[in-house]
This record gives C-alpha cells, sequence and structure tokens, in this order.
C-alpha cells in the first residue's frame, strides 16, 4: 500500500497525453466530469486499485485540458488551481481527497468571474452557462438554497433590471453561498470525528471557497491581512492533508481555523443591503422579544412545566442568533466592543433556554426576563435608528416559524400549544404587517384575518379548525392556503405606491370612512336632541371634541412612545369597544326610558325646569363620555391605519390627506345636522332609534371579532355562512355564532328599550288620561298636549 | 321639500357617503391586493389547468396511491400472522416456553411470514418516502411510519403518541413503527421487545399484535390522505428539494448498519434491509416526481432542466451501483461508506439547489 502513490503517479504520467474525446461539452457537464473523475480516483484506491485511480486522474487531466480548450478566457489563475491539484491527485490518500476539493473550488472561482464578466460583456447565454457551475448551501428547513443569481439574470434578461444591479445580485448570492460553505467546510475540517481523507477535502474547500472571497476580504481589511488569512488556509490545508491519527497536527489544525475565524469573524463578503439590514434587525428584534415570552408560559416556580413552550423560546432564540450573526459585521465596523458584549451576552441567554429546554437547569422567569431586556436595550443602543424600522418582511419570516411551531404542536397531539402559537402568529400579523396593508388592501386583510380564525368565503379557518382538534392534514393545508395568502400580503406591501398623490388619495380615505362612521354615531345619538334638549348636544359635542384631541394625540403618541406597547394595541382597542358599547347600552336605555319619555312628559305637565334639571345631573357626564369613547374608538382606529402611510411617505403628505378626509367628514356632518333638523319630533325619534341600533349592532360585532381575536372569547365559526367582506368591513358582521348571536341581543336590546318606553308612555297617558277625568281637566291638558 | 321626502334624506345621504367610501378604499394602483389576487388565481388556474405537455401530477399521485395500497397489504398480511402469533401465545397462558416446545414449528413459519409482511410493507412504503415525507401535508406518517424517533432516544423532537397494546399498556413517543417497534421486535435486535422461550428469545406477542394493528391503522390512515391529495406543483418541488438532500443521513444509518459494520454494529435497526435499497427506493419516488414536471423546467430553461436530469441519472445511477454491489456480495468498510455518503450528499446538495432554482424561475413556493 506505501508504494501505491507513486503507483498512481507513474502511470497518471503515461497517460495523460493519451488523446481524449472529449467535446466542447456545456461547462457544468465537464465540471461534473472533473469531479466525477477524481471520485473514481478515490474510490479506486481506497479499494487499492492503484491502476484505475491512475486512469481516473489523467480522465480527469484530459477533461480540465479539454475545458480550458474550449473556453480559453477561463481565469488563468483559477485554471493554474486546477492544474496543481491534479498534480497532488496522483499523491493519493489525503492528498488526493484535498485535491478534489481544490479542483472542485476552483472551477467555482473561474465560474464566478466568468459569470461576471459575461453579464458585464452583455453576454447572458454565456452567463447562464457559466452560473450553472455553481455550489449552494445545503437546503435545510428554514433555510432553502438561494436563487437570487438565477433571478437576476432573468431580469436582466427581461429589461427589468440594470447590469449593473444584476451584477451586484450575483455576486451577493454567489459570495454568500461560498462564504456559508467556507464556514461548513472549516467547521468539518475540524471535525475529529471526520476520517482523514474528508478532513483533507473540506480543508481544501474552504482554502477553495476563500480564494473566491479573498478579495473582498482584501478591500475591507486590507491586503495584508488577507494575505495572512491565505497563509493560516494553506497552513490549514496542509496540517490537515499531513494528519492522520496525529493528536499534533489535529491541534494544528484548529490552531489555524481557530486564527482564521478570529480574522473572518467580522467579515462579509457581500455586505447587507439597507433593506436587507432592516430586515435581519426586525428579525433579531423580534424573535428576542419572543424568546422571554415563550419562556414565561413554559416555566413556572423553577420547572419546566410545558416543555413545548421552552421549545418555542429556543427556536427564537436560534433564530434571533442566525439574525444577529448575518448583522454582525456590518455592527462591528461600529463598535467592536459593543458587538462582543452582545454576542457574549446572547450566548449566555441562549445557554439558560437551551438548558431550561434539555431540562437540566432552570433560570428562574424574572431573571431570564431581566437578561433579555438588558439585550434588548443594548441592541437598540447598538442598532443605527436608521436600520431599527418597522418592517413587514421581518414579520412575515417570524410568523412563518410561529405557525411552523403551531404545526409541530398539531403533530404532537397539543392542540392548546398550537393555539398559543397560533395566537402568537396572528399578534406579529395584527401589529406589524397588518396595520401597514390595512390603508391599501383592506379586502386582503379580511381574507387573511378569516383564514386565521373563523374561515373565509367557503375556506376553512385555523382557529375553527384547532378549536375542533381537527387533524395535522387539514390544518396543515390551511396553513398552506394561509401561506399563499401571506405571500400576497407581502408582495403587496413591497410593491406599496409611494407617490404622493396615492398616499394622500388613502390618507383621506381613512379619514373620510372612519370620520363617517363617527357622524353616523353622533347624528344617531344627537337626532332627538331639539327644542329644549338642544342643550345636550354641547355635552357630546365637547366629548367628541375631546376625542378629536385625544385620536390626534394618540396619533403622535404611536410614532414614538406607545410603538413597545404596539403588541398591546387590539387589547386596547378591545378595552375602548367594550367602555363604548357600555356607554352607549346606558345611554340607549336612558334615551328611551328618561329622556325621551320624561321630556314629553314635562311638556305635557309643563314641569320643565324640574326635570331638566334632574336630567342634566345624571347625563351630563354620560353624554360627555358617550361623545368621546364613540369618536375616540374611530380615532383610534384612524390613528393605527395612518401610521403604516406616515412610514411609508412621512408626515406632510399624509397631513395633507388627512386634512382632505377631514373637510369631507366635516361637509358629511353640517350637511346631516341641517337635514336632521328639519324632521319632525317623532320621525326623528324612530330614525334616531334605527341609527342608534346599527351603531351598536355594528360595535358589538366588531367588539366581538376584536375579542376573539385577542383570545378573550371563544370562537365557533358558522360553517354555511358566506359573507362578503364589506359586512365585515362596514357592519362588524362576521360568521360566528358569538358574533352574530350577540349582535341580535344587541338589536333586541335596543327594540325592547324602544317597545318598554312606549309601552310605559301609553300606561302613563292612561293613568293621566284616568286621572285628569276624575280629576274634569281633561280638555285643558289636551290642548295643552297639543292633541 | 316636504316632511314625507326629508325623512330619510340624512341617512341616504349617510348611505350614499358609506358606499361610496366603501368602493373607493382601495388604491387605483398597479400594485393593489386585487390585481395580485387576480393575477395569482390565474397563475393557479394556468398552472392546474394549462399545464405543458409532460406534466402530470396525477402521475404522481397514482405513484403514490399504488405504493401506499401496497403497504397496506403487507400491513394487512403482518396482522394476520401477528394475531395468529398472539393467539397461539394466549392459548399457552403466555408460556413463552411452553408455547415454543408444542408448537417450534409453526413459531418459526409464523416469524418467518412476520418478517416477509414486514418487508413487502416496509419497501412498498420506502418507494413512496420522497413523496410521503417531502409533501408537507403527509410528512406526518412519515415521522410515525418510518423516521420518527422514540423519546428515550431523542426527547425534544420525538413525536408525542401513545401505542396502547392489547393488554393496556400503554407506550408513550415510542418512535416509527418500522424502525424503532416491529424490525426490532421481528429481528429480535432489542431484548426489551423479546421474550426468553428456553434456548430461543421469541417476540413478545403483546407487542407485536399492538404494534401490527397500530401500523395497519396508519397504513389504513396514509392510504386515505393520499387518496385525499391533490398534488400541487408546490408539493412536488418542495418534496424534491426537502427529500433529495437527505442523502448523508441515510447513509450514516448505513455506515453504523450491520451491512457494513458487520458484527460491531450497535444499530438494533436497519437490519432487515440495507438503508441503500430505502435510498434508491426514495429517488425512485423523487425521479417519478420530477419526470412529471420536467417539461415545465424544459420550458424555462433547457440547460438546467438537462443538468437537473443528468443530476438524478448520476445519483440513482451511482446509488444502484453501489446497492448491486452490495447485493452481489460486496462488503465496504466504514471509510468507503463514509466517502460514498459524502459524494452522495455533494451530489444531492447540488441538485436540491438546481431544483430550487427551476422552482423560483417558475415562480413556485416551495413549502416550509
Amino acid at each position: 500500500m506505501r508504494k501505491l502513490p507513486a503507483l498512481i503517479a507513474v502511470i497518471a504520467i503515461l497517460l495523460v497525453h493519451i488523446p481524449v474525446s472529449a467535446q466542447a461539452e456545456p461547462p457544468w457537464a465537464m465540471a461534473d466530469a472533473l469531479d466525477d473523475a477524481l471520485f473514481a480516483a478515490q474510490r479506486a484506491g481506497l479499494a487499492g486499485d492503484a491502476q484505475a485511480a491512475a486512469r481516473a486522474v489523467a480522465d480527469a487531466s484530459a477533461t480540465l485540458d479539454a475545458l480550458l480548450d474550449a473556453y480559453p478566457d477561463f481565469p488563468a489563475d483559477a485554471a493554474a488551481h486546477a492544474r496543481g491539484a491534479l498534480e497532488t491527485a496522483v499523491l493519493g490518500g489525503n492528498a488526493l481527497a484535498a485535491a478534489k476539493g481544490e479542483l472542485h473550488t476552483a472551477l467555482l472561482h473561474g465560474s464566478y468571474e466568468l459569470t461576471r464578466s459575461a453579464i458585464a460583456a452583455g453576454d447572458l447565454e454565456a452567463a447562464r452557462q457559466w452560473l450553472l457551475v455553481r455550489d449552494f448551501r445545503p437546503a435545510v428547513k428554514f433555510d432553502r438554497p438561494g436563487a437570487d443569481a438565477t433571478l437576476a439574470l432573468e431580469e436582466l434578461a427581461a429589461g427589468q433590471i440594470s447590469p449593473a444591479d444584476a451584477q451586484a445580485r450575483v455576486r451577493a448570492d454567489l459570495l454568500d453561498t461560498y462564504q456559508a460553505n467556507l464556514l461548513r467546510s472549516l467547521g468539518n475540517a475540524q471535525d475529529p470525528n471526520l476520517l482523514p481523507a474528508r478532513r483533507s477535502e473540506e480543508a481544501a474547500m474552504a482554502e477553495g471557497y476563500w480564494q473566491i472571497l479573498a478579495p473582498a476580504f482584501a478591500e475591507q481589511a486590507g491586503g495584508d491581512a488577507a494575505a495572512e488569512v491565505s497563509a493560516q488556509f494553506d497552513a490549514l490545508t496542509t496540517a490537515a492533508i499531513e494528519s492522520g491519527a496525529s493528536k499534533e497536527n489535529n491541534a494544528a489544525i484548529d490552531q489555524h481555523a481557530g486564527a482564521i475565524l478570529t480574522e473572518i469573524r467580522n467579515f462579509r463578503a457581500a455586505p447587507l443591503t439597507q433593506a436587507e439590514l432592516t430586515r435581519r434587525t426586525g428579525q433579531l428584534l423580534r424573535y428576542l422579544s419572543l424568546v422571554p415570552v415563550e419562556y414565561a408560559r413554559g416555566v413556572k416556580d423553577g420547572q419546566v412545566f410545558t416543555p413545548f413552550e421552552v421549545q418555542e423560546a429556543t427556536t427564537f432564540m436560534q433564530g434571533a442568533q442566525a439574525a444577529f450573526a448575518d448583522l454582525r459585521p456590518d455592527l462591528a465596523r461600529q463598535d467592536p466592543a459593543r458587538v462582543e458584549n452582545v454576542q457574549t451576552r446572547m450566548n449566555d441567554l441562549q445557554r439558560h433556554v437551551e438548558a431550561a429546554n434539555r431540562q437540566e437547569a432552570v433560570l428562574p422567569v424574572d431573571e431570564l426576563r431581566e437578561l433579555s431586556r438588558s439585550l434588548d436595550k443594548s441592541l437598540n443602543e447598538l442598532i443605527p435608528p436608521a436600520w431599527n424600522q418597522l418592517d413587514p418582511d421581518a414579520d412575515f419570516d417570524v410568523i412563518a416559524t410561529v405557525l411552523d411551531q403551531m404545526e409541530a404542536a398539531v403533530a404532537a397531539g397539543d392542540y392548546a400549544m398550537a393555539e398559543s402559537a397560533h395566537l402568537e402568529a396572528y399578534a406579529v400579523f395584527d401589529f406589524g404587517a397588518e396595520q401597514r396593508l390595512l390603508a391599501f388592501a383592506p379586502e386582503l386583510v379580511s381574507h387573511i384575518d378569516g383564514v386565521f380564525w373563523q374561515g373565509y368565503s367557503g375556506e376553512p379557518g385555523l382557529a375553527a379548525a384547532l378549536a375542533g382538534s381537527e387533524s395535522a392534514l387539514e390544518i396543515s393545508a390551511i396553513r398552506a392556503n394561509l401561506d399563499g395568502l401571506l405571500v400576497e400580503a407581502q408582495r403587496t406591501l413591497g410593491d406599496l405606491p409611494s407617490a404622493p398623490g396615492a398616499v394622500i388619495t388613502n390618507a383621506a380615505i381613512i379619514v373620510f370612512r372612519e370620520g363617517l362612521e363617527a357622524v353616523v354615531i353622533l347624528a344617531a345619538l344627537t337626532a332627538s336632541f331639539v327644542g329644549s334638549m338642544s342643550r345636550y348636544r354641547r355635552d357630546m359635542a365637547l366629548g367628541a371634541l375631546a376625542a378629536g384631541i385625544a385620536s390626534v394625540a394618540t396619533g403622535i403618541l404611536m410614532q414614538g412612545l406607545l410603538r413597545p406597547f404596539a403588541h398591546y394595541g387590539e387589547r386596547l382597542e378591545a378595552l375602548i369597544s367594550l367602555l363604548a358599547i357600555g356607554v352607549i347600552l346606558l345611554i340607549t336605555n336612558w334615551f328611551f326610558h328618561k329622556t325621551y319619555w320624561k321630556d314629553h312628559m314635562k311638556e305635557m305637565h309643563q314641569h320643565k325646569a324640574q326635570i331638566v334639571k334632574g336630567a342634566q345631573a345624571g347625563s351630563g357626564m354620560g353624554l360627555v363620555l358617550l361623545g368621546f369613547t364613540s369618536v375616540y374608538r374611530e380615532g383610534f382606529e384612524t390613528a393605527l391605519f395612518l401610521q403604516a402611510l406616515l412610514l411609508n411617505a412621512g408626515a406632510s403628505i399624509v397631513l395633507q390627506g388627512v386634512l382632505l378626509g377631514a373637510i369631507g367628514v366635516l361637509a358629511a356632518g353640517v350637511v346631516t345636522v341641517a337635514l336632521q333638523r328639519r324632521l319632525p319630533y317623532m320621525k326623528m325619534f324612530i330614525v334616531t332609534a334605527v341609527l342608534i341600533g346599527l351603531v351598536l349592532v355594528t360595535m358589538v360585532g366588531n367588539t366581538v371579532h376584536i375579542m376573539q381575536k385577542v383570545g378573550w372569547m371563544p370562537l365557533h365559526p358558522i360553517q354555511w355562512l358566506d359573507l362578503p367582506y364589506w359586512m365585515g368591513l362596514w357592519f362588524g358582521v362576521f360568521p360566528t355564532w358569538e358574533g352574530i348571536g350577540l349582535q341580535f341581543l344587541a338589536a333586541a336590546f335596543v327594540l325592547g328599550s324602544y317597545f318598554g318606553a312606549e309601552a310605559l308612555r301609553k300606561r302613563e297617558r292612561r293613568q293621566l288620561r284616568r286621572r285628569m277625568t276624575a280629576e274634569g281637566k281633561l280638555p285643558v291638558a289636551l290642548k295643552q298636549a297639543g292633541r | 321639500m316636504s316632511q314625507r321626502k326629508t325623512r330619510f334624506v340624512p341617512m341616504l345621504i349617510l348611505m350614499l357617503a358609506l358606499t361610496l367610501a366603501a368602493c373607493t378604499s382601495a388604491p387605483a394602483d398597479d400594485g393593489s391586493a386585487e390585481e395580485i389576487a387576480a393575477t395569482a388565481a390565474l397563475a393557479e388556474e394556468a398552472s392546474s389547468e394549462a399545464m405543458p405537455e409532460g406534466v402530470n401530477l396525477d402521475a404522481v399521485k397514482e405513484y403514490a396511491v399504488g405504493h401506499a395500497a401496497e403497504m397496506k397489504g403487507g400491513a394487512d398480511e403482518l396482522l394476520a400472522v401477528s394475531q395468529r402469533y398472539y393467539d397461539l401465545a394466549a392459548e399457552n397462558g403466555f408460556d413463552y416456553a411452553a408455547m415454543q416446545e408444542a408448537n417450534a414449528e409453526e413459531i418459526d413459519g409464523l416469524i418467518s411470514a412476520a418478517r416477509a409482511a414486514w418487508l413487502n410493507a416496509s419497501e412498498a412504503y420506502e418507494l413512496d418516502e420522497g413523496i410521503v415525507a417531502g409533501v408537507p401535508s403527509l410528512a406526518y406518517y412519515d415521522v410515525l411510519l418510518d423516521a420518527g424517533d422514540s423519546a428515550a432516544d431523542n426527547p425534544e423532537e420525538a413525536l408525542d403518541w401513545t401505542l396502547t397494546l392489547p393488554d393496556g399498556t400503554e407506550l408513550k413517543s415510542p418512535g416509527n413503527y418500522f424502525h424503532s417497534l416491529l424490525e426490532p421486535t421481528l429481528w429480535q435486535t432489542n431484548p426489551d421487545f423479546t421474550v426468553d422461550a428456553g434456548d430461543v428469545a421469541l417476540p413478545d406477542a403483546n407487542l407485536l399484535l399492538g404494534t401490527a394493528q397500530g401500523l395497519d391503522g396508519a397504513a389504513q390512515e396514509l392510504n386515505d390522505a393520499i387518496d385525499a391529495w391533490e398534488p400541487t406543483l408546490s408539493d412536488a418541488f418542495t418534496a424534491l428539494i426537502v427529500m433529495v438532500p437527505t442523502m448523508n443521513e441515510y447513509f450514516e444509518q448505513w455506515k453504523l448498519s450491520s451491512f457494513v459494520s458487520g458484527a460491531a454494529a450497535e444499530e438494533e435497526s436497519f437490519v432487515a434491509a440495507s438503508r441503500l435499497f430505502d435510498v434508491k427506493s426514495i429517488l425512485n419516488g423523487l425521479d417519478v416526481t420530477y419526470t412529471n414536471v420536467s417539461a415545465l423546467v424544459e420550458e424555462a430553461d433547457p440547460d438546467l432542466n438537462a443538468q437537473i436530469e443528468s443530476g438524478f441519472d448520476d445519483l440513482i445511477g451511482y446509488v444502484d451501483d453501489l446497492y448491486s454491489q452490495e447485493q452481489e456480495g460486496a462488503l465496504f468498510t466504514p471509510e468507503e461508506a463514509d466517502l460514498f455518503g459524502s459524494e452522495a450528499q455533494d451530489k444531492a446538495t447540488a441538485l436540491a439547489g438546481q431544483v430550487s432554482q427551476a422552482a423560483a424561475l417558475l415562480d413556485i413556493k416551495v413549502q416550509e
């Protein structure tokens, strides 16, 4: 066996000059043939067949010659590496394995350069051909191989992007891939469990990837630093080839690999674009914020009592680490010491979460929360504000991760955990992407909401399926449908109109739509305040004015102070809605049973002063509160919806739209009030009752919907009921038993109050008539009453 | 204006205004959700109805349905044999030594028959595994039937399910039917699953019947799920991208199995059939899948399609060759198995990457 390498060498020299009939096949086919030839040599070498090994190396040499003949533009340095590799291959053993790695990456290097030069020369066909000679990241869950370079060439061919953009995307895709593969190969080269030949091949692969990346490193860190790293790689490959089973050489491999990792720790060959930095920042902060939430759900009294939640915390922590790893090189250029500090603390947090996941050691929830809080604070100080923007893409990434957790829980038969993950996913959508989407594509929001919850137009909903403990298959199908919608949402948000005209129009529509709802409410509630009761309008107007001011303040606060509380926004909205319903119920009752009825009675008995005095005492504050809550509910929504536009186009443009919408609302309000006054009192009473009923029923429907969304109320969909999205948007009618049932109750309450008041009024009249008849005053009283 | 006419004017105005606002709430912009939805719907329609000649997802389903039915047949046979074995044990009051003494020949026959039935079921499943494990909506069955770890081996990842045996014993997260439960029971590689019967160890009848019943039920569920499955292009490409690059895992199991490590092997599974056969079968299912969608890739990028088809031929030929050599008696060393595994993984990684490019070019979503 010792003579095997020499034998291979001699035979290879004899064979290498034998002419081959290799034709100019596509580059990828020739590259595959080269890989296969050296693998055949390895296989023959392992089987002790020196002759076959030598033949295989000779085949490889002939194929390389054919490739270089067919493609004379192949870069000289990459060709030299390939030839050098084949010269080493004849040595067999570890050297042959390393040669295989070196040859493979030399071809990648050549193809990388040729792809780029072909783009520069406008030769797209050649660029496509050479791009097929490339490596990919291994496909793993959540990290599929990228295709940006391939798509960039397609878009360039279609004239959708410029050659410079295509160059940048091809470069970023390939360099990212090769950097990831470099790190993987470096890790494998250090792995003592792998056989020496494999470690040699991995070391040579890492060195080969480095040669592709080195120019980018030299640009960022200087030529001397690049030369130093190159020397370390060279030493690493040599040490790996010579390693055998020697402990000393294992130590040498570790030493060189360690030195390389230290040098390239903050290097990123293809720096992230601004959009990518924002997306990674969004992922990092969202994942990190979810870690203590899940941990707290899974740990109690120093013990893990819900392992699934802790497992979720582990997944989020891994997501945060991955995002930080991507940001790290850019952050380190600004403040390397602080980056190190944050990294250490992130590792510390991860160690605690993983220890709990393994149920080895459980850090108390408060301590973990504190670690997380302090880390979040440091990150917010470290990360430039320009990156720390609301990013819907990051939201979608997080949603996908959480929905995966949901499916895992379903697969494990744990529907309670699945529901928890489902709620989490919805919360991320609701407070991120949905807020922006609402401003531009409300129908899509309704569709996504429906599929998240009770279902939509015959499509089943996730919440309902989970509540019914449907099969994993069924849940998975719903998830697939939801994924499609979320992709649509992501695309919509990616293509948001940024033209000022479109933004102004959208802002105006939002203000007008929500404002009209407020006008309807106010018109309904103030309709009967005529004559002596017109003073009540003042109380209502006061409340409405206060709500307007509060809405503006909310909008301003949402830009800054309230952002950290965005997570609770929907709960807050649910509370405001509940308060509004409570007030409107009280006032409805008061309206029918006190004001209207007593007002009539007082006119009939000329006891106006006393009764109005009594009513004022009891109702003044109530009316202010009614005006406030009714209008603030709409104002709160308007403020939420406008956030998306503010982020998109800035305050000055949005304010123009707000002004336009407000003018429209004011005009509608003035016309409504003017026309109202012309209605006779009794008719107005009926109109008012109808409007109040409408407002109450809508408000109840919306409130039930929002309470179901935050998990405060159960959800049972009406499977056979298919409602258009506008029924939900405008009248709060969603196809759930709870929602529609309570809306019926609300309607019954209004009708009951009306008929109750009518019955009381008639009874009082009868009594009055009897009393007056008895007292002989009836004709006078009737005259006074105008009857 | 009369009172009658003015009665509903405010409401009318409000309704008109509300309707107007509702009608104009979506921006008249190129990227509107309505247009995107319409485009997506058209694309879906196009993908399901106007597929180029040669694209045939129904053929993929037929392939899966056929092998799932074969698997159910094997599971039925195994259940019948296990039931007889259990009845025999029950007749002997679960005194295995007495049972063996009185029925040695029949027991030998039953165990052989059970092993043959297991092989029928398992081999039929392996031909489907590339599709079942690769399509997210079916993947659950792969974990339950063939791939899931037990809680004892992998507490973090184990599927949470319970197997109830005829005597009422409950096994929590016991792993998968084929390799965690039945194979060690039938080939007696796990002493916990066997009972001492004097000179020989016999399968625990209670465990064997319980797992055979469970397998039969799960096989039926899988058949139902595949029957109900409506394959999409996304399913097909996801299966390819998810399952092609799993070579390393199978080769590692092969390296540690008795087929390579011989008597030194500590694996209690993968003793009945070489893992190479499983790899070969999985690739077969994936090749069928790609063959039935490749016309789309050919249309989008003929060179890429040629590369992918060549990659499949190369990988399948490579594994076939190794399996044939093994069947002919070649004994590979762990070093060779390691080399073969890493080569297969490299080829598979490249192939999955190429299929990913095709999916991206065709705008086909790869599911997580």
